[in-house]
């Protein structure tokens, strides 16, 4: 080697870096390894190459880096080796001057790695990042997206390369919010606000639909902890907001309706305890929402409906959907009706979960519709009461209504009368009959009548047809009123037939009927003057007291045999007076008998007595002859009695004109028929032919004096005691009366 | 002389009655005012009282019943007279009232003295 270049290659190796601690080569521009250092060596070693082996620790593109760092004179960074497990990084340095390169080597196998590992778990992070059901996008502090996964692109309807770099604000973002947006990301960017946990903002997408998307924010900083950008996971709830805007719409159309319905809303749990009331469910029953709430329904009702409730409820879990009414309980305790109608709640397994009741208030309906029901109760009652039928009937004939009566009448039960024809029921005709009374009505407007006889109930029928008339004048119906008048018409017939008969055959009966009507008119008439009589009968006696007295007086004082026959007379007259009033008194008192024991014997004796006293001065034998003991009794009224005998005596002194006869009275039992009999008898003028069949008449007499009364009172008031009378007379013989009498009282 | 009281409010009756009494050797004392009458009867002492049932004020049976309870009164004999109770539906009355006589008007002199001696 020459001096000069041994010199020269001194001074180079002197710029040669032995001592580096890793591998250096110098290599020449026609790719000669010049020199290298221990490390080099120990490199060559360690995989087991010569030392003219490098080709195979150098990079087989040596020589070109090599010539292009020499002719560029810049050093080329970054070359990688890999010798044998190990990974270099190379720099080629020129040393211009010399034309050679050095190459150091600095081992990355640990960086390479590491480099490798942090790439793999990128790509781990980027493709979890990608199914993410989130869009992921990082905004750089310009607003340009740095980072976007695959939801985002797909949100956003474009490929990645089409999205990264671009301004987010600018491109993605609707023109009318973008420079709001703008500023806020400038104001978050720059720390002036806080990340929003939450918000939400809408986005364009390909095709310019646009999304709404719900963002959680974070900030990005660098190693310093400056922010650098933001990263957003965003959600795409375009539909979850229209379907909450859906669900909005019916919660509100929903409380809307439950709280302004006017009916009670009463939702129940599973076990009956209140689990939502509305206002009006609350202020029915007098209570606030909040007092309602998880008390049971039994709290609200009454005693006597809670029973039928909890039953009701049961039947419609089963799905029976009826209204039912009931009786709440008010907080004051006062009772409420309610219509409540029920319907069961199921979660979404089909579960029984509750009820939901709606309730109306229907107490004053009650109240009003309980009083219409009793006026119509009483109407209908009215209506079935009457003995006549009664029916409703339209224009077309058509029955519509029609009382208890009609169902006996037409012997058909109500069901089969209403909605039929009139004429078919009643007429059994298949039209309207001739002269139908309802059609007379309807043209008349008045009241029509007709009278109908039904051969098959042998029934005569009065029918009177009325018609209804509105404000108008016009008929809407007719009232039409059937009456069972077949015993009128049959009492009308009879007499007519009675009449036929007796004009054709004897007028014996007739003119009994004639008699019997006189003496019912006689009946009135007396009982009449009877009461009037029994009156001035009473007050007749009090000055008649009076005068007796005083004439008694008058004969005491005077002792004149002159004035003697006038005050005889005085008394006559005085005696018929009282007889008269005896008589009125005894007609107006023919009443029931008020029955005694009596010793009936006994009363007639004393009548003797009391006649003969009256008639003082007579020639009257009376001969009473009795079968009977004194004792013997009878039941009877003794005043009546009285009455009798005294009337029958009064009249057989009366008929001796010479004041002198004989009376024969006997009394007797017959045994057979237990009937007490007397007999009268005397020998006085007697009766006249003509007037025998007038004993008996009211007022009948044929003495100037009398009230024509006594017989007649006598027959009455032994017919009371189921006894006869009979009467023998021949004028001019005397006269012979024979009462019968039952010994016991006749019911 | 046994004194004898009428009471009835017809003037004319107690004239006529009184006079026949004291004819018949009676002495009679008469009252028309029915509402006195329970003074008077103290006031007299009578021995039998004739008594109309039906007069204005009080009637003959108020009178007879308030004599019946006193002990004063009580065996002071009644002969009772009336025109109007002489109907059987009367005589329950008459006999929870202690009437045993009753007379009817118009009642004869003869009958009258007749029944008041039997009484006393």
């Amino acid at each position: 080697m020459q001096p000069k270049l041994v010199q020269e290659e001194l001074k180079n190796l002197a710029k040669f870096p032995l001592k580096n601690p890793y591998p250096v080569f110098r290599i020449s521009s026609s790719n000669k390894i010049l020199f290298c250092n221990n490390s080099a060596l120990r490199l060559l070693k360690e995989i087991g190459a010569k030392k003219d082996e490098f080709n195979k620790i150098l990079p087989a593109n040596i020589s070109l880096l090599v010539k292009k760092s020499i002719k560029s004179k810049k050093i080329v960074k970054n070359v990688e080796v890999i010798a044998g497990k190990k990974i270099f990084s190379c720099t080629i340095v020129p040393i211009t001057e010399c034309g050679y390169v050095n190459v150091y080597f600095t081992e990355v196998t640990n960086r390479k790695q590491m480099e490798e590992e942090l790439q793999h778990q990128k790509e781990l992070a980027q493709h979890y990042l990608d199914i993410v059901d989130t869009i992921i996008i990082a905004l750089d502090r310009r607003g340009n997206i740095t980072f976007i996964n695959k939801k985002g692109c797909q949100s956003l309807g474009r490929k990645v390369k089409d999205i990264l770099g671009k301004n987010w604000f600018d491109n993605f973002i609707p023109k009318k919010i973008k420079q709001d947006l703008k500023k806020y990301f400038a104001m978050l960017i720059n720390g002036q606000m806080q990340v929003g946990e939450y918000h939400e903002n809408i986005i364009i997408t390909a095709g310019d639909n646009e999304r709404l998307i719900a963002w959680h924010n974070a900030y990005l900083r660098d190693k310093a902890g400056k922010i650098c950008g933001t990263l957003g996971s965003g959600e795409d709830v375009t539909e979850l907001r229209k379907m909450q805007e859906v669900l909005r719409e019916s919660w509100r159309k929903y409380h809307d309706l439950v709280e302004n319905i006017q009916e009670g809303i009463w939702v129940l749990d599973k076990d009956g305890f209140t689990n939502y009331v509305n206002a009006p469910m609350a202020k029915m029953l007098g209570y606030s929402i909040a007092e309602m709430l998880s008390k049971h329904a039994d709290t609200f009702l009454q005693d006597d409906s809670r029973a039928e409730f909890s039953q009701y409820i049961e039947e419609r879990k089963k799905g029976f959907r009826v209204y039912r009414e009931f009786k709440l309980l008010g907080k004051d305790k006062r009772p409420l009706f309610a219509m409540v109608q029920a319907g069961p709640i199921y979660d979404e397994h089909g579960g029984y979960r509750g009820i939901i009741c709606g309730v109306m208030d229907v107490t004053e309906r009650k109240y009003a519709q309980d009083a219409l029901q009793q006026v119509l109760r009483q109407w209908q009652i009215t209506f079935n009461s009457a003995r006549d039928s009664i029916m409703l009937i339209d224009k077309d004939h058509k029955i519509i209504r029609a009382n208890s009566e009609t169902e006996k009448i037409l012997n058909l039960p109500l069901e089969e009368i209403l909605g039929r024809k009139c004429y078919e029921l009643i007429h059994e005709a298949h039209d309207i009959i001739e002269g139908c009374p309802l059609e007379q009505a309807i043209k008349n407007k008045n009241r029509a009548e007709m009278e109908l006889y039904l051969p098959k109930e042998d029934k005569y029928m009065l029918i009177s047809v009325d018609p209804i008339i509105n404000e108008d004048g016009k008929v809407l119906s007719v009232v039409h009123i059937m009456r069972d008048v077949t015993e009128r018409k049959r009492a009308e017939q009879l007499i007519k037939n009675d009449r036929d008969r007796l004009e054709g055959v004897v007028g014996k009966q007739e003119v009994e009927l004639v008699e019997k009507q006189k003496e019912l008119e006689d009946a009135k008439r007396l009982s009449d003057i009877g009461a009037l009589a029994a009156t001035v009968a009473h007050e007749l006696r009090n000055p008649l007291g009076v005068i007796k007295t005083a004439a008694y007086n008058i004969r005491k004082k005077a002792n004149n045999i002159n004035l003697d026959s006038h005050i005889t007379n005085i008394d006559k007259k005085i005696a018929e007076s009282e007889q008269i009033i005896k008589n009125l008194l005894g007609y107006s008192r023919i009443k029931i008998p008020a029955y005694e024991f009596v010793m009936v014997n006994s009363i007639l004796r004393d009548c003797i007595e009391e006649t003969k006293r009256k008639y003082l001065g007579w020639q009257v034998k009376i001969d009473f002859n009795s079968a009977l003991e004194e004792a013997f009794v009878i039941e009877a009224d003794p005043f009546q009695l009285n009455e009798v005998f005294l009337n029958i005596l009064d009249n057989a002194f009366l008929s001796f004109m010479s004041k002198s006869g004989n009376i024969f009275i006997s009394s007797k039992i017959d045994a057979k028929s237990n009937i007490f009999e007397i007999d009268f008898k005397d020998d006085g003028v007697g009766i006249a032919k003509e007037n025998m069949n007038r004993l008996f008449e009211p007022f009948f007499t044929t003495r100037s004096k009398g009230t024509g009364l006594g017989l007649k009172v006598c027959r009455e008031l032994i017919k009371l005691h189921g006894g006869t009378i009979s009467i023998e007379s021949r004028q001019g013989f005397g006269t012979n009366i024979k009462i019968r009498f039952p010994v016991k009282k006749v019911e | 002389m046994k004194r004898i009281l009428i009471i009835d409010d017809d003037q004319d009756f107690l004239k006529e009655m009184g006079e026949t009494l004291k004819l018949s050797g009676y002495d009679p004392l008469t009252l028309s005012n029915s509402e006195l009458a329970f003074i008077k009867v103290m006031e007299l002492k009578p021995d039998l009282i004739l008594l109309d049932l039906k007069m204005e004020g009080m009637s003959g049976f108020q009178i007879a019943n308030e004599l019946s309870l006193l002990p004063e009164t009580k065996h002071i004999q009644v002969i009772f007279i009336t025109g109007v109770y002489t109907e059987q539906m009367y005589r329950t009355i008459m006999s929870l009232c202690g009437i045993k006589q009753c007379l009817t008007k118009p009642v004869s002199p003869l009958e009258l003295i007749s029944a008041i001696e039997k009484t006393m």
